[in-house]
């Protein structure tokens, strides 16, 4: 039986590899995660090293009985507690008022060093990936492809060439949904390795000493870098599999890839953009929020806000823990109602699509 | 060894408030090319659908080489292609078969070969599926169902779209997959070129299934025997010939006789109208074809439906 389903998904990558789609979609992402790093590089020598700082001007508070100086950096590292502690209660509720004011601008706050981590290497490997996570084209992306891999099958008619010879259903859905993800976790290396590429090319022209600096990294250095970029690897494979199954589910649905594309596309979108500002409303429904498959992708991949910012935001943020389960649950669900439905519904003819 | 390759009882497909197949039974005996036939919309392809695990029967029951159960494992004993063939349109037609094999369990490419060849796809495998004509795509969805060399094989339509030649091509190799312990299940709406491959047919209209049996029995128990003659003076043989009790009618049909009467009577015939001085210059039986058996039953069918 295994050997019948890693038969499936070699078949599967056979098809696949033949197809113009997952090399545009990879092209893509390779695109925009160049854009990213030579876009921070250009911007990094523009403003001669200072990065793409929306610089807020120290905060200086002289109180009656002490005086602080506040930065961004305090923002966003969560130190503001700390460093209120020297003034009064009443100091103190001022200067959060004030803090609180930053948090925007702060949000687009990028050190000096952050500057450098998306086209040095070796934080350059996976800076740019991080970076399209955050921003979610990599989730859309692995959904299109999942989405016309199954989608296809019902416009050309195929799906029932291979079901009239008893391959099994839940094995083909199985089967595409694996190579989906492989295919995804494939699409990171490519861009790792065209991100290390290009972060040698950026070291060389112009050469600059705070660039080379950091390629001849010690070992220390690059070893953290590169587990944590393993870790990273990890957490973002695994973060891809309920996107793949929502579109699976969708495609499974509505039989259509179009169809299947756009409707995962609004769900995404819906879920991570417009329900949490309407579930902010009322505190009531904030539970809510920490249930959104976003919320905790966000949190699993480490996007989520600093101490500060939740502070300041009064959001609460759901841990990691609690993020991989959710992940799972919503993935366990989809697959599992896109294999019933799979399992349930008839496989007519080509759709001509 | 399985005597029936396909057997199903009360088998029923609805869709809605249109019943697409209504409660059929039929068998289908080991090595043979059997005939589905039935007017467009009379649930064939539906049927095949069924059998092939594509579609989830309402109700009733079916059986492939005697397993109701473990279906998937029946169905990979069976080659199969209906309505039209749906390949990658983006792969090649060898690529295409290259995909399935693999999936199938895998194989030598020299069979892949042979069975484009063997198609008449011969020069055209290496092209892409998109650029083929109905007829090149027919001809590699032939091949296709004939891949893993299987037990039983559904052809629907397999000739749609071929050119005459290639239709005689067709008819001679579904003829020869019968021979041996291959069961080829046909579903055509061609008549003339299923009474010449298929040894058994099942008619189906409405989704009931209305006739099932040996072609030549079908045939033979269908309408009244015929003679068409020709003789030297038509209009007092065909007064003579009225006047015998054992004929049932007689008509003009072009510029011949056609005579209603047992056909071992054709002798006697010959004797009658040589007493009278008329003689006949020829004499041929006519005998009932599968079309007009078809078209018989069918109606009655439909005469019954309404």
């Amino acid at each position: 039986m295994i050997a019948h389903f890693l038969l499936l998904i070699q078949g599967e990558w056979f098809k696949l590899r033949r197809r113009w789609l997952p090399w545009v979609l990879l092209a893509v992402a390779i695109l925009v995660s160049q854009t990213f790093l030579w876009g921070f590089y250009v911007v990094y020598h523009v403003t001669d090293g200072k990065g793409t700082n929306a610089f807020i001007p120290d905060y200086q508070y002289q109180g009656e009985t002490a005086s602080i100086d506040l930065t961004c950096a305090d923002l966003l590292d969560g130190r503001i507690e700390e460093r209120v502690q020297s003034l009064s209660e009443e100091e103190r509720l001022i200067v959060k008022k004030e803090v609180a004011g930053w948090s925007q601008e702060c949000s687009e706050y990028v050190s000096e060093d952050e500057g450098l981590f998306l086209f040095v290497m070796p934080s350059s490997i996976l800076g740019s990936l991080v970076l399209m996570f955050m921003t979610g084209l990599q989730f859309l992306l692995i959904m299109i492809l999942s989405a016309s891999m199954l989608g296809s099958e019902y416009g050309w008619g195929t799906l029932r060439m291979a079901l009239s010879r008893g391959m099994g259903r839940w094995q083909i859905l199985s089967a595409k949904l694996v190579l989906c993800v492989l295919v995804g976790a494939g699409w990171f290396v490519v861009i790792a390795l065209v991100n290390s590429v290009s972060s040698v090319i950026a070291g060389i022209i112009p050469p600059d000493e705070g660039v080379s600096i950091i390629v001849l990294a010690d070992g220390d250095t690059w070893r953290s870098v590169l587990s944590e970029g393993a870790k990273f690897f990890g957490k973002a494979v695994y973060a891809t599999v309920p996107y793949i199954a929502l579109s699976a589910c969708v495609v499974v649905l509505t039989q259509s890839t179009a169809q299947g594309i756009s409707l995962s596309i609004v769900a995404y979108i819906a879920e991570a953009m417009v329900v949490p500002p309407l579930l902010a409303i009322s505190e009531r429904l904030e539970g809510i929020r920490e249930g959104l498959l976003s919320s905790n992708v966000s949190e699993w991949m480490s996007f989520g806000q600093t101490e500060a910012q939740v502070a300041l935001q009064g959001a609460e943020q759901p841990d990691t823990t609690q993020a991989f389960f959710v992940i799972l649950a919503y993935s366990v669900v989809m697959v599992g109602v896109s294999l019933w439905l799979f399992q349930r519904r008839d496989v007519s003819g080509a759709r001509g699509e | 060894m399985d005597e029936f390759v396909i057997q199903t009882d009360g088998l029923t497909k609805r869709y809605g408030n249109v019943l697409a197949v209504d409660n059929l039974s039929m068998e289908v005996r080991r090595g043979r090319v059997y005939g589905l036939l039935g007017p467009n919309g009379s649930g064939k392809t539906t049927t095949m659908g069924l059998l092939l695990g594509l579609l989830k029967p309402s109700s009733g029951t079916f059986s492939l080489f005697g397993s109701s159960d473990g279906h998937e494992e029946s169905l990979r004993r069976v080659g199969a292609i209906i309505e039209s063939p749906s390949f990658y349109p983006y792969l090649s037609g060898l690529q295409n078969l290259k995909y399935f094999q693999m999936i199938f369990g895998g194989g030598p490419e020299e069979d892949l070969e042979s069975l484009i060849d063997r198609v008449g796809l011969g020069g055209r495998g290496d092209d892409r599926f998109r650029t083929y004509s109905l007829g090149m795509k027919q001809r590699l969805g032939i091949a296709y169902a004939l891949l893993g060399d299987p037990d039983l094989v559904f052809l629907d339509e397999p000739t749609n779209g071929l050119d005459p030649e290639g239709m005689i091509e067709v008819r001679e190799l579904i003829r020869s997959l019968g021979d041996g312990n291959r069961t080829v299940l046909l579903s055509s709406h061609l008549l003339h070129e299923v009474e010449q491959v298929c040894d058994s047919v099942t008619i189906i209209s409405n989704g009931k299934l209305i006739a099932q049996g040996e072609v030549s029995q079908l045939v033979a128990t269908a309408g009244s025997e015929r003679v068409r003659t020709k003789t030297t003076d038509d209009g007092k043989a065909r007064q003579i010939l009225s006047a015998l009790d054992w004929v049932e009618d007689v008509a003009t049909d072009e510029d011949s006789l056609l005579v209603t009467t047992p056909i071992e009577r054709s002798s006697e015939i010959t004797e009658a109208l040589a007493h009278s001085e008329v003689y006949v210059a020829e004499m041929m039986p006519v005998r009932t074809s599968l079309e007009e058996y078809f078209l018989e039953v069918t109606a009655n069918a439909e005469d019954g439906h309404q």
